[in-house]
C-alpha cells in the first residue's frame, strides 16, 4: 500500500465521518426547521449564562425551578451547546453556547434565536453581539452584553450591569441597582424604583422618566448627547447638572445652591435642591445639553 | 581508686545510652571500643547483637485479625481515622458561599461551634458586602488591566468544548500574575491626579500610518499618556485583524471609535485651553477607557 492510497483511504474514511456528524445534524434541522425545545429541572437560583453569536433573545422569569428553552438556530452548520450542572438532579448552572461548525458559514446565516423561562431567582449572563436582548420579571444579579443589538429589561430587581456599544438600552420598572453603559446608543429609564442608578453615555441620549428613590442615588452622563429628566413634580432631590458646552434647562421648581469656584471651567452648571432632596442626582454631560422637566 | 570506678560508670552509662543506635545501624567507635574493654558491657552487647540476628531469621508473622480490628477500633474511637470534618467543611465552604448546595456543610456548622461561628462570620459579611455600594475601581485600572489581558490573549476568540480543552492542553497561555501586579502599579500611579495637567502640551502629529480615526497619537503628556499608549496598543491589534470581522460589526465599532476619537480630541483640546478643567479631564479618562473595552470587545469578535 503506497502513500497515496492511505492518504485516499484516510480521506475516504474522513468524509464518511464528517457525513455521519453532519448528516443526523441536517436531518433534525431540516425537520425541525433549527427548532429545539428543551425543559429540565434547575434549582431556584440557578446560574444562566448565555453566549450567543447574533439572534434574539427573550429570557423571561417564572416561578418554576425549571428552565424551558427553545432556540431555532438559521443553518445546521450552527450548533448551540448546553450544559447543565451537577450532571445530576437540579441544575445549579445552565450554560448555552452558540458556536460555529463551519467557519465560512456567512454571517445572515450565523443566527440563532432564543427564548428562554427561567426561574425568577436565576441570576443571568447573557452575551449577543448582534440582536436584540429582552429580559423580564427577574429577581437576581444579571450582566447583559451586546455590541450593536439593542437591550431591553422590564420589571428586573435585581443588580443590573448592562452594555452595549452602539445598541440603545431601555430599562423599565428596574428596583434594583443599574449599571447602564453604551458608547453610540441612547439609554431609558422608565419608571425605576431603584436607589442606584448610573448611566453613560458617549453620543446617545439619555432619558429618564419617573420619579426618585429616598436617598436613593442617580449618575447620569453623557458626552455629547443630551439628557433629559422628566419627573413629578413630587419629587425630591439635590441636583448638580454640569455641561461644559452645552445647556442646563430647568422648569422644576428649584432652590439653587451657591456654586463653589469652580475647576469646572466656564461649564454651565445648576445645583440646587427640589423640595427637601431627599434623593441625589448628578447629570454631566460635555456638549450636550441638560433638560428637567415635570411630569404631566 | 574512686575515680577510676567513677569513669568506669560513667562510660558503661554512656554505652547503654548510645546502645540502641549503635544496634540499629549508626557508627559508633566507642561502643566497639568499650565492649572490648568491658566484660559485662561486651556480654551485654554479644547477647544482643545475637537476639538480632536470630529475630532477623524469624517468620514473617501477621498479628490476628482480632488485633488488627481490636486497635483499629481503638483508633477510631479516638477520632484517628475519623473524616476530618472541620477540614471538609473548609473545603467544601467556598463552594457553598458561591451557592453551591452543601447539605455538610450546613449539618457541621450546625454540630460545630467554631466551624458554625466562621460560617454565621462569613455569611455576615457576606450580606453586608451585598447591601455596600458598588464602588468603581478607577476606569484607568480597567483600561489597563482589560489592556493586559488583552496583550496577554486572555480575550481570544471564546470556545467550547473539546476546542476549549485542546487549545488549553496545546497552547496555554496563563496570565503572569506578576505582569498583572505591574499593571496594577502602573494603574495606581495613573489614576493619581496628574501634576501635568498645566502643561498639556500640543498633540503630537499623527503617523502617517495610522487610520482616519485613530488619534490615539495625539497623547496628554506624564502619566496619562501611559494610558493613551495602551489605548494605541488595542488601536494596533484591533487595526491589523479589522478585515476578518463582519461587516455590520465592524461598523458598529467603527462608529463608536468614531464618537469616542471625537471626544477625546475636544477633551484634549479643551484641556491645553483650561489645564484645570476637571470636568474635561474626567471626561477624557472615561473616553480612553471606554475606548480599551470597545477594542477589547472588538478584538474579542473578530474573526467571529
Amino acid at each position: 500500500m503506497n502513500r497515496n492510497s492511505v492518504s485516499l483511504s484516510s480521506a475516504r474514511q474522513m468524509g464518511r465521518l464528517l457525513v455521519a456528524i453532519l448528516l443526523p445534524t441536517a436531518l433534525l434541522w431540516a425537520a425541525g426547521e433549527g427548532r429545539i425545545e428543551k425543559t429540565f429541572d434547575t434549582t431556584r437560583e440557578p446560574r444562566i449564562s448565555l453566549n450567543n453569536l447574533k439572534g434574539n433573545i427573550l429570557v423571561r422569569g417564572w416561578d418554576k425551578a425549571q428552565v424551558h428553552v427553545v432556540y431555532t438556530v438559521a443553518s445546521p452548520r450552527l450548533e448551540v451547546d448546553s450544559e447543565f450542572l451537577p450532571s445530576t438532579g437540579p441544575a445549579d448552572k445552565v450554560r448555552f453556547e452558540t458556536h460555529l461548525l463551519d467557519s465560512t458559514l456567512p454571517a445572515d446565516q450565523q443566527v440563532a434565536d432564543y427564548i428562554l423561562d427561567v426561574p425568577a431567582g436565576a441570576s443571568l449572563e447573557i452575551r449577543n453581539p448582534q440582536g436584540k436582548i429582552r429580559v423580564e420579571g427577574m429577581q437576581a444579579d444579571a450582566s447583559v452584553q451586546s455590541v450593536s443589538g439593542d437591550i431591553t429589561i422590564r420589571d428586573y430587581s435585581g443588580h443590573l450591569s448592562l452594555r452595549s456599544v452602539g445598541g440603545d438600552i431601555e430599562v423599565i420598572r428596574p428596583s434594583g441597582n443599574v449599571e447602564a453603559i453604551t458608547v453610540t446608543g441612547n439609554l431609558h429609564f422608565v419608571s425605576p424604583t431603584t436607589t442606584r442608578l448610573h448611566g453613560t453615555t458617549t453620543s446617545g441620549r439619555i432619558l429618564f422618566e419617573g420619579d426618585f428613590m429616598d436617598r436613593g442615588n442617580y449618575i447620569l452622563s453623557a458626552y455629547s448627547g443630551d439628557l433629559e429628566i422628566v419627573c413629578p413634580a413630587s419629587a425630591s432631590y439635590e441636583l448638580s447638572a454640569i455641561t461644559k458646552k452645552g445647556k442646563v434647562i430647568n422648569t422644576m421648581p428649584m432652590t439653587r445652591r451657591r456654586e463653589s469656584a469652580s475647576s469646572l471651567g466656564t461649564a454651565n452648571s445648576l445645583l440646587g435642591t427640589h423640595n427637601t432632596g431627599r434623593a441625589n442626582v448628578e447629570l454631566t454631560s460635555f456638549s450636550g445639553n441638560i433638560r428637567i422637566r415635570p411630569q404631566y | 581508686m574512686e575515680d577510676s570506678r567513677y569513669k568506669a560508670n560513667a562510660a558503661c552509662s554512656r554505652f547503654g545510652s548510645e546502645l540502641q543506635a549503635y544496634l540499629e545501624g549508626e557508627e559508633s567507635p566507642f561502643i566497639v571500643s568499650h565492649a572490648h574493654d568491658c566484660a559485662p558491657c561486651g556480654a551485654m552487647l554479644v547477647d544482643l547483637q545475637s537476639i538480632q540476628v536470630a529475630a532477623k531469621e524469624l517468620p514473617q508473622e501477621e498479628p490476628s485479625p482480632v488485633v488488627w480490628a481490636n486497635l483499629r477500633a481503638k483508633l477510631e474511637s479516638e477520632g484517628a481515622f475519623a473524616v476530618p470534618a472541620c477540614a471538609q467543611f473548609e473545603g467544601e465552604l467556598a463552594a457553598y458561599l458561591e451557592g453551591e448546595a452543601s447539605p455538610f456543610v450546613v449539618s457541621h456548622a450546625h454540630d460545630c461551634a467554631p466551624c458554625g461561628a466562621m460560617l454565621a462570620d462569613l455569611q455576615s459579611i457576606r450580606e453586608a458586602a451585598k447591601n455596600l455600594p458598588p464602588e468603581e475601581p478607577s476606569r484607568v485600572v480597567w483600561a489597563n488591566v482589560r489592556a493586559k489581558l488583552e496583550a496577554e490573549g486572555a480575550f481570544g476568540v471564546p470556545v467550547s468544548g473539546w476546542r476549549q480543552i485542546l487549545s488549553w492542553r496545546l497552547v496555554p497561555q496563563p496570565v503572569p500574575l506578576g505582569a498583572l501586579a505591574a499593571l496594577a502599579f502602573l494603574a495606581a500611579v495613573l489614576s493619581m491626579p496628574s501634576p501635568n495637567l498645566r502643561h498639556w502640551g500640543i498633540p503630537e502629529p499623527a503617523s502617517a500610518s495610522a487610520p482616519g480615526t485613530q488619534i490615539a497619537s495625539a497623547m496628554p503628556p506624564g502619566e496619562d499618556r501611559e494610558l493613551a499608549h495602551v489605548v494605541s496598543d488595542l488601536e494596533s491589534s484591533f487595526r491589523a485583524n479589522e478585515a476578518s470581522m463582519t461587516p455590520d460589526l465592524k461598523a458598529t465599532y467603527e462608529k463608536s471609535l468614531v464618537s469616542l476619537d471625537g471626544s477625546i480630541s475636544e477633551c484634549l483640546d479643551s484641556l491645553q485651553h483650561e489645564p484645570s478643567n476637571t470636568l474635561a479631564h474626567d471626561y477624557l479618562l472615561t473616553a480612553y477607557t471606554r475606548k480599551a473595552e470597545v477594542l477589547s470587545s472588538a478584538l474579542e469578535f473578530e474573526g467571529r
